[in-house]
């Protein structure tokens, strides 16, 4: 189980092998990946940067509690959970949320349930900087529940 | 009633309306997270809500007690760490 905060870019793709480097082999036979990265407009308006707040004593924390809380619900060997704060520019990656499971259902359900818990709760807040000035981001709307059941979409 | 010290924080466009990021503040001992709300809203309309299940209520600051969400009931006790903040948007 892995929680790290990055001040500076990041590679995802690099950061999934290197994780999985580390695992038994042949032991999990599925592994889910969401990568979220900048783009160049939100809500209308033209972004160039982006800088991300946290709570230092607690965001870590809180996402490993959200680990801990997804292996009561799920059987998975790893997670795996790396967010940018600090300045972002576009097109770098911001989050990396990754399970991996012996099959596909947990290794699902458990990586979608931890982005959207992140999403929800996780203390974290962007400041857009753009041609038109700066602007904190508010949520957008109810976030999408996590489908409890299988599902691919 | 004695009185306890706490430390206090806030994050985001809250710091920058209140113009701070912390204060130590001395409060009534068993003052609840919404009184002390009361005392450095400075002029913020949104009361304290809780991430709901949907996220939390439009425009609701909200609140941890020692790094843990926590609703306006919540009492406090000397030497605890409260923060303020908006709706959080990571991810």
């Amino acid at each position: 189980m892995s929680v790290r905060l990055l001040d500076a870019s990041f590679d995802p793709w690099a950061e999934l092998a290197a994780t999985a480097a580390r695992l038994p082999v042949g032991r999990c036979g599925a592994c889910a990946a969401f990568v979220g990265s900048m783009r160049d407009y939100n809500a209308g308006r033209e972004v160039e940067s982006l800088e991300l707040e946290h709570y230092p004593d607690m965001t870590r924390r809180h996402l490993e509690r959200l680990i801990e809380e997804a292996r009561r619900r799920w059987e998975f060997e790893a997670a795996l959970i790396l967010h940018r704060v600090g300045r972002v520019t576009v097109g770098d990656p911001i989050v990396l949320v990754a399970v991996w499971a012996v099959h596909r259902a947990p290794a699902f359900a458990a990586s979608r349930s931890l982005m959207e818990e992140l999403k929800r709760s996780a203390p974290f807040w962007k400041k857009e900087f753009g041609p038109d000035g700066n602007a904190w981001v508010t949520p957008g709307g109810p976030a999408p529940q996590a489908p409890s059941t299988h599902h691919t979409g | 009633m004695s009185r306890i010290t706490i430390k206090v924080k806030y994050f985001a466009s809250l710091r920058e309306r209140l113009g701070r990021a912390e204060d130590r503040l001395e409060v009534e001992e068993q003052a609840s997270v919404g009184a002390l709300w009361e005392r450095v809203r400075g002029g913020v309309a949104s009361d304290v809500g809780a991430p709901g299940a949907a996220g939390p209520p439009p425009g609701a600051i909200l609140a941890t007690v020692n790094l843990e969400y926590a609703r306006a009931e919540r009492l406090l006790r000397a030497g605890d760490e409260v923060a303020f903040f908006p709706p959080v948007t990571g991810g």
